[in-house]
């Protein structure tokens, strides 16, 4: 990988350390190079710019969440009515038409304002450049943003943020000051955390991300556990309510020892005291936004909890399951409608309850393929290739549909079958990292693709 | 710009050469310097050793067995562990009989899978009912149902199969006498991954389990490779199953065709390791040597299919390999089993699993050729690890993390507790149910229900939940790969839950907390090997809240030191 060091040596332990590692002269012309960006950033935010993936994990009908109703083949290939998926253009149930050929599925209708205003863009037939219709291959590629490469490399959102133009600014520092030998604090921040139980592949190798499957749960202490759970138990431990919970347990891991472990807990205790005081049960959702029941809307409201909150996140994470519609996948109701309306209510929650926070925040949902254009003997659809993201924001370049459209005839079909790819997801993604978190070094976050800004659809406002 | 480019790398060539030679302030995580290498020829001395040997070679030490370990020896004792049949575990296997899907057929297995899953089930049960229009289902379909129907299968089951297969894991980690075997079952299990959130793999994990892995793990090498390649889970989960032959294309469609996922995996995870010279040529023949290994979807047994194998020549690794139908499969696991760069691969990943994350290479090389002497025999090679100086030396001491399956257990046992093995499946299985486990990966399941967590549920929380590793790599044997801020946050709350009594499947005695002395408390957990700022943390505690046992016990399991074995 470009860069085999943790951001958590460079900020945690300093210059020191990086050099007795013997990695420093070998960091050289990467390092100077990223330095001279790093002078002319683009990033006269007022705020601290954050992206929001939304991970469709099982392969979403990319064709199902933007219609390509304008084109023939659309309605050739998928039957409406009974057992069809095929959305109407017209009459009950009919698509959400954003601009004549495409159209919204009617249970996203909470995005529409998003995109009448021009701050949400679908970009359709997008995927990667791999074949592989395997979910687990095709995630691992989408998320290292490594496709064809599976010898397990970090997460493209570690990569992205270990080259923010901050990073590559406070590595010069932090060198500089190396020769006075003078190390200063770091503010403990959380930059990137996800609402999962396990950090997420997008986010490997970075052991400072945080992983939370549920803010109101993260603590040490704070939930069931905390509380003696019989009589008994309670006689035999009569002090404990009175004394912090973690006081103990912070005490273990403040020796400077440097080893992985003592380097986790010193993170891990930073961030719980910055999320001390949060207290995400009692958490009211401004401007009256009411994020859906379930994981993706509790996620989505933890993370908006987090940005109010000032702990310096950049990247939130969030996954949804349930897109492997092969069996009865529905049309405007059903199984998929079902999940498009969870997905697009707790965006439209999120934008709400976030407000004029919104113009730091681009969410972009993924997924690691698409489905067949044709639908299977199941009322269903099968494994395919290019599917659509959705990108929004305040600096969102949105109110139109971004890509080029490979249409649907059967010689335009990828193998026969399926929706082509006419946008790498790597541009989508590279085109975010640079507008959007003013990634300068490209290639140091997507190696062996040239993210060629000419080629970037233009997702974000320049 | 220009000036400030080169001021700064000036700055930083002038800086390098002092830092380097400056003795580093930090202490940089201990990997391959000379120092640790040191550490490797020290031999390990006294309690440490006792301590050390159940560590690694069991889950930890319960109350008593370092002391049952000074009589009996460490050598005997390791010998004893490499025969576990002589070794007497009734009492364990009777409470576990109970768990009656670990012992169903692997047909009924797949039936339980199919009715949990078939969606078109629900729909036809909604049809009857009139709520939606009634699918047209294929004849396949029909009959799979009339299966179902007839097999009078409760419902959840698949759930309920794995809940008890996670039990029983848990239950035999923590008290069973055959200590090495389960280690080994863990290693070899998360070695051969395979993971039960793809597809039929949750209802043939299950066999997986008790017919690939435990009956081989101390036998040869080339045995557990062949009964991996025929594990149906495995040839589901690496999608051999339907790798096939081409055929000739009709009405323009292709048909049939080479998946080449489980030949990659074989050479890469199972046998030759990344770097072990075999080219993409070799992987697509390989999996022409595979084609037609397959597994019978009604059975959920191996099947060879012959009209889909491919019958032509192929050349692997340099050796040519001809019209032997099945028998091409086999002859290359002869080859990759026999393959010294195999032989380095193991040696090196059991190298880091049983003695430090960055092992000495010589010790690795040594090994290696004790697996290849021996023609792949496992015990032969545990030998070479367990007996080598550099498994019992302060290099080797303490230089593990803990996994999450390590780390609880350990705990567990180390309070002398033990599993509920029935009331408490009705938990587990509410947890896969709920996701929790992910089960359903990103689901929409809800994890708040439970105020008590079973076992597995820490488990997952920590990182690793059973049998649900997602990519073929199963979890990484590099320990420090399994330290995150979730993690440890997991683990402490572990160790408070644990000392609380809210680990929903664990049962503790009465008495378990009631040591508050440090000097009884470190000898108990941490074998009186506990750091200055341990002993300071408990001391502080014990004196803002006195005769707090179990507080006192959760600060020393959530200890840094018992994070490490």
């Amino acid at each position: 990988m470009s860069t085999p060091l943790s951001r958590r040596i460079f900020l945690k332990s300093g210059a020191l350390a990086l050099a007795s590692l013997g990695f420093a002269p070998a960091l050289g012309p990467r390092f100077l190079r990223d330095v001279a960006f790093a002078a002319e950033s683009n990033r006269p935010s007022r705020g601290r710019k954050v992206l929001i993936c939304v991970f469709l994990r099982g392969a979403v009908d990319g064709l199902s969440v933007v219609v390509p109703h304008g084109d023939a083949a659309y309605y050739q290939l998928r039957r409406q009515g009974n057992g069809g998926i095929a959305l109407p253009r017209t009459g009950e149930g009919a698509v959400l038409d954003l601009d004549g050929t495409f159209g919204l599925h009617p249970a996203l209708r909470a995005l529409l304002p998003m995109y009448r205003s021009g701050h949400l863009a679908p970009i359709h037939a997008v995927g990667s450049p791999n074949p592989t219709r395997s979910h687990f291959d095709a995630q691992d590629y989408m998320e290292t943003a490594l496709p064809g490469d599976k010898s397990g490399g970090d997460g493209w959102l570690t990569r992205a943020l270990a080259n923010c133009p901050e990073d590559v600014r406070k590595r010069a520092a932090q060198i500089d000051k190396a020769a006075k030998s003078e190390t200063k604090e770091e503010k403990t921040r959380i930059r990137a955390v996800s609402m999962t139980s396990q950090l997420p592949r997008s986010l490997g190798g970075d052991a400072s991300a945080l992983a939370i499957a549920d803010l109101g749960n993260f603590g040490v202490g704070k939930g069931a556990a905390a509380q003696p759970m019989n009589r008994r138990q309670r006689r035999n431990a009569p002090a404990r309510g009175s004394a912090n919970p973690t006081a103990g347990f912070e005490s273990l891991y403040s020796d400077a020892i440097g080893d992985v472990l003592h380097g986790t807990g010193q993170e891990t205790f930073g961030a719980l005291k910055l999320l001390e005081n949060l207290a995400p049960n009692r958490y009211v959702p401004a401007r009256g936004a009411v994020y859906p029941r379930g994981r993706l809307g509790d996620s989505l409201k933890g993370i908006a909890q987090l940005i109010k909150a000032d702990v310096g996140l950049e990247i939130g994470f969030a996954e949804a399951g349930g897109w492997d519609t092969h069996v009865n996948q529905g049309g405007s109701q059903g199984q998929l409608a079902r999940r498009l309306q969870e997905l697009g209510d707790g965006i439209g929650a999120l934008w709400n309850d976030l407000g004029d926070a919104m113009a730091d925040v681009t969410i972009l949902t993924m997924s690691e393929f698409g489905r067949t254009a044709r639908q299977n003997g199941d009322g269903g659809t099968d494994h395919g290739h290019g599917t659509c993201f959705l990108a929004l924001g305040g600096n969102v370049a949105g109110g139109r549909v971004l890509g080029k459209w490979p249409g649907l005839a059967p010689e335009q079909l990828y193998e026969g079958r399926d929706l082509s790819v006419t946008t790498d997801f790597r541009s989508v993604f590279g085109e975010i990292a640079a507008r959007h978190l003013g990634v300068r070094d490209l290639g140091a976050v997507f190696p062996n693709f040239q993210a060629d800004p000419a080629e970037f659809r233009g997702v974000m406002r320049t | 710009m220009k000036l400030t480019l080169a001021s700064l790398g000036l700055a930083l060539l002038a800086l390098s050469p002092p830092i380097l030679a400056a003795p580093p302030e930090m202490q940089v995580a201990p990997t391959t310097s000379a120092q640790t290498f040191a550490a490797f020829s020290r031999p390990l001395k006294g309690e440490k050793r006792f301590a050390h040997v159940l560590n690694r070679l069991a889950f930890g030490p319960r109350p008593g067995d370092i002391e049952a370990l000074r009589q009996t020896g460490i050598k005997p004792w390791i010998e004893s562990q490499l025969s576990p049949q002589a070794i007497d575990d009734a009492a364990l296997d009777r409470r576990l009989a109970s768990l009656s899907w670990l012992r169903e057929s692997p047909e009924r297995l797949l039936l339980a899978y199919e009715s949990d899953t078939a969606a078109f089930l629900r729909r036809m049960q909604k049809a009857e009912k009139g709520e939606i229009a009634a699918p047209r289902l294929t004849p396949a379909q029909k009959e799979t149902v009339a299966r179902i129907e007839a097999a009078n299968i409760p419902e959840r089951a698949s759930i309920r199969a794995l809940g008890e297969l996670s039990t029983d894991k848990l239950a035999r980690a923590i008290e069973s006498n055959r200590q090495l075997q389960e280690v080994l079952v863990d290693f070899w299990g998360n070695h051969f991954n395979v993971d039960i959130n793809k597809g039929f793999v949750r209802a043939l994990k299950i066999r997986d389990d008790r017919d690939v892995i435990r009956p081989h793990v101390f036998g040869s090498f080339r045995e557990l490779l062949g009964a991996s390649a025929h594990s149906p889970a495995m040839l589901w989960y690496l999608d051999n199953a339907r790798s096939t032959r081409e055929f000739p294309a009709r009405g323009g469609q292709k048909r049939g065709g080479l998946n080449e996922n489980y030949a990659r995996e074989l050479m890469e995870l199972h046998t030759l390791g990344v770097d072990g010279g075999y080219t993409q040529s070799d992987v697509t023949e390989v999996a022409r040597c595979f084609t037609g290994w397959s597994l019978d979807r009604q059975t959920g047994t191996f099947l060879f299919r012959a009209r889909a194998h491919d019958e032509g020549p192929k050349t692997v690794l340099g050796q040519r390999i001809a019209r032997g139908g099945k028998k091409d499969g086999e002859k290359v696991l002869d080859i990759l089993a026999a393959s010294p760069a195999t032989a380095r691969f193991i040696a090196h990943k059991l190298c880091v699993r049983f003695v430090a994350d960055k092992p000495p290479t010589a010790l690795v090389e040594r090994v290696a050729a004790a697996f290849s002497r021996s023609n792949g025999d496992l015990k032969t090679t545990y030998r070479a690890v367990f007996e080598a100086p550099e498994f019992l030396s302060e290099g080797a001491y303490r230089a593990k993390i803990k996994s999450p399956l390590e780390f609880t257990v350990s705990a567990v046992r180390a309070l002398g507790g033990s599993l509920e093995t029935g009331a408490a499946n009705r938990r587990v299985v509410r947890l896969l149910a709920s996701g929790v486990a992910s089960l359903n990966r990103g689901g929409g399941g809800q994890n708040r229900i439970m105020a008590e967590r079973p076992l597995a549920a820490e488990i997952a929380l920590m990182g690793q939940p059973l049998f649900a590793c997602q990519p073929p790599t199963g979890y990484a044997e590099d320990s420090t790969k399994w330290v995150s801020s979730s993690a440890l946050v997991a683990r402490l709350n572990f160790a408070l839950g644990l000392t609380s009594g809210r680990v929903g499947d664990v049962v503790l005695t009465r008495d378990t907390f009631r040591a508050t002395a440090i000097e009884d408390l470190s000898r108990a957990l941490l074998n009186t090997d506990i750091s200055a700022s341990t002993r300071a943390t408990v001391e502080a505690e014990a004196q803002k809240s006195p005769g707090d046992g179990a507080r006192l016990h959760a600060l020393l399991l959530a200890s840094p030191e018992f994070q490490r074995r």
